[in-house]
């Protein structure tokens, strides 16, 4: 009994914050209503009918693909490079580490207003480099692929710091004879890195891609704080909330589009827990 | 190796061998070393302009962003502290991630022990629930709660978004907090109920003075997250502007046609040093903490 009441308080704030809220939602998507005034009637899938015909939703879920599939690729390359990197003894190991970890303790507003600030028109410091070597400024929050490529290049920025760290925590619990073995035997660098030291990561980075790939949907801060909520990159979050809010019988129809949601997430869950399961003890 | 060939003693040879071999890596490493450190550079970039450039004239930074700032100046930070209201947002952000992370650090930690002691099956449902709750999208539980606190008539005041970074947190600092009981014997509290202690007091008594650091990893934690949070503090803190924190605050430069880039770059700056401190305090807890929380769940 003394464990049940140990976690008594956060299972009651849990259930109060999460669970109870979520079945609200699922409740809420099946009638018609406002945050003012939420039970306006039974509405049967009008909700989920109205979501799936908006074109703004499958805008958004096109959006949530590229930018989610973009940030998780990128953030896991830059970290497991460094983490290769870094995982080795060298002068200032520890420095270096620390610093690469700070754009993921920075507030995202402040990380976010600096890249807005250095992707600016003429005046911003990536213009200016470009056109320093001669190359033609790009407007990046006035074409509509810029604009989805630099929300991708800010949340890899933000996240690799996460990968970095789950990957050098993985890298340094590796043993050394193998590869050893390898180098005598003269294979080289590269052969090594694929033949012996990714297949060995592999199971944590399945994790990391899967854990990303739900923060990523989940992520309502990089693309609206770094766009100033530009209509080329509102994601799936940013299209619930707007419409939860401020949309025409906007509770009923922003909760069909989170239980829709929900639903993605939870697939991704399932796997993620699988893939803990399976591979995650031994890390 | 081409000292093998100078002609020397035997024993000679394998000492400079394996002096050549030496400062070759000496330089190898050190090399790696200053190719990352730039790296780091480069990626700290947008927060180095940052700050450097937050102490430029107003009409240089419209001009363009250089390195090296010609002229300095600290009218940004003096227009940002008299002119805006940058003091009151500090302050809302600081209490609500205080309140937050005190009700997260009783809550986490007494679940945490759990966890770490007692192998029961509604832990290891709960363990596995809050895995899930990680994961589950915040806008629901923000809609859900928003409808609820303008039924109660709570949503001009701190409590949701409270109540909300609370819950945000909870899973990583049980799970931190599991971590670092883990790592205290259970023998102390075992010679404790020996002794005619109960679970509870020996709880208190052993093993709380024991969890200091991890206590000050998970504290941080919390804190950065309640501090450094936009969403929810956009649902709830953004009306009225009493309420606002540092991160509604801070949008507030972005005005309809022009933006205040002097003023945001100072009070950036400023808004990042708190969690910059108080992240260099607890770093090596912290980054332990964030490697075992994705493999561990």
């Amino acid at each position: 009994m003394f464990s049940i009441n140990l976690a008594l308080p956060s299972i009651l704030l849990l259930g109060f914050a999460q669970i109870w809220p979520m079945i609200q939602g699922i409740t809420y998507s099946f009638q018609k209503g406002v945050m003012a005034k939420p039970s306006q009637g039974w509405v049967g899938l009008e909700n989920y009918r109205t979501v799936l015909r908006d074109p703004a939703f499958w805008d958004a879920v096109q959006f949530t693909i590229v930018f989610t599939i973009g940030g998780v690729v990128l953030s896991y390359v830059l970290g497991l490079v460094l983490a290769l990197a870094l995982v080795r003894n060298i002068p200032m190991r520890g420095f270096i580490r620390v610093g690469l970890i700070l754009p993921w303790v920075v507030p995202p507003i402040v990380g976010m207003n600096s890249w807005r600030w250095m992707l600016q028109d003429q005046a911003g410091a990536v213009n200016q480099v470009i056109t320093f070597f001669g190359g033609q400024p790009i407007f990046f929050f006035n074409d509509p692929d810029m604009t989805v490529v630099a929300v991708i290049i800010a949340k890899a920025w933000r996240s690799f710091p996460f990968m970095l760290v789950s990957l050098m925590a993985t890298l340094s619990s590796l043993d050394d004879n193998i590869l050893e073995a390898a180098s005598i035997d003269g294979a080289n660098a590269w052969k090594k890195f694929w033949s012996i030291t990714f297949p060995q990561i592999l199971p944590m980075s399945a994790i990391l891609w899967v854990l990303m790939t739900i923060w990523s949907v989940n992520d309502y801060e990089t693309p609206y704080l770094l766009t100033n909520n530009s209509a080329n990159a509102r994601n799936m979050m940013i299209y619930t909330f707007d419409t939860s809010i401020f949309g025409l019988n906007g509770l009923g129809v922003g909760s069909a589009s989170a239980v829709i949601t929900l639903a993605v997430l939870g697939v991704l869950a399932y796997f993620m827990l699988k893939l803990q399961k399976a591979g995650g003890n031994e890390g | 190796m081409s000292t093998s060939t100078m002609p020397a003693t035997a024993a000679g040879t394998v000492v400079d061998t394996h002096r050549a071999r030496a400062n070759r890596r000496r330089v190898l490493t050190w090399g790696k070393a200053v190719v990352l450190l730039l790296v780091m550079l480069v990626i700290n970039m947008p927060l180095i302009l940052t700050a450097v450039n937050s102490f430029r004239p107003r009409l240089d930074i419209m001009a363009g962003s250089t390195l090296m700032p010609e002229r300095v100046t600290l009218d940004n930070y003096r227009a940002v502290i008299g002119t805006t209201h940058y003091p009151e947002w500090f302050l809302n952000s600081v209490w609500v991630s205080l309140v937050a992370t005190a009700v997260v650090l009783v809550a986490s930690g007494l679940a945490g022990y759990s966890l770490s002691r007692y192998r029961t099956r509604v832990n290891s449902v709960y363990s596995n629930m809050l895995m899930v709750f990680q994961l589950f999208p915040l806008v629901l539980s923000i809609v859900g709660l928003m409808v609820l606190f303008v039924s109660v008539g709570l949503t001009k005041t701190f409590v949701p978004a409270i109540v909300l970074y609370i819950v945000m947190a909870l899973p990583f600092c049980t799970w931190m907090f599991k971590g670092f009981f883990d790592s205290i014997p259970r023998e102390l509290e075992e010679a404790a109920r020996v002794d005619g202690c109960s679970s509870f007091r020996a709880m208190i008594s052993v093993v709380v003075p024991l969890a200091g650091p991890g206590a000050a990893a998970v504290a941080i934690y919390a804190f950065l997250l309640a501090y450094n949070e936009y969403m929810v503090a956009s649902a709830f803190l953004k009306n009225p502007a009493s309420l606002n924190t540092i991160s509604i605050g801070l949008r507030s430069f972005f005005q309809q046609n022009t933006t205040e880039w002097g003023q945001m770059l100072a009070a950036s700056t400023l808004a990042v040093l708190p969690p910059l401190v108080l992240f260099l305090l607890v770093q090596k807890w912290m980054i332990r903490g964030m490697a075992a929380g994705a493999v561990k769940g």
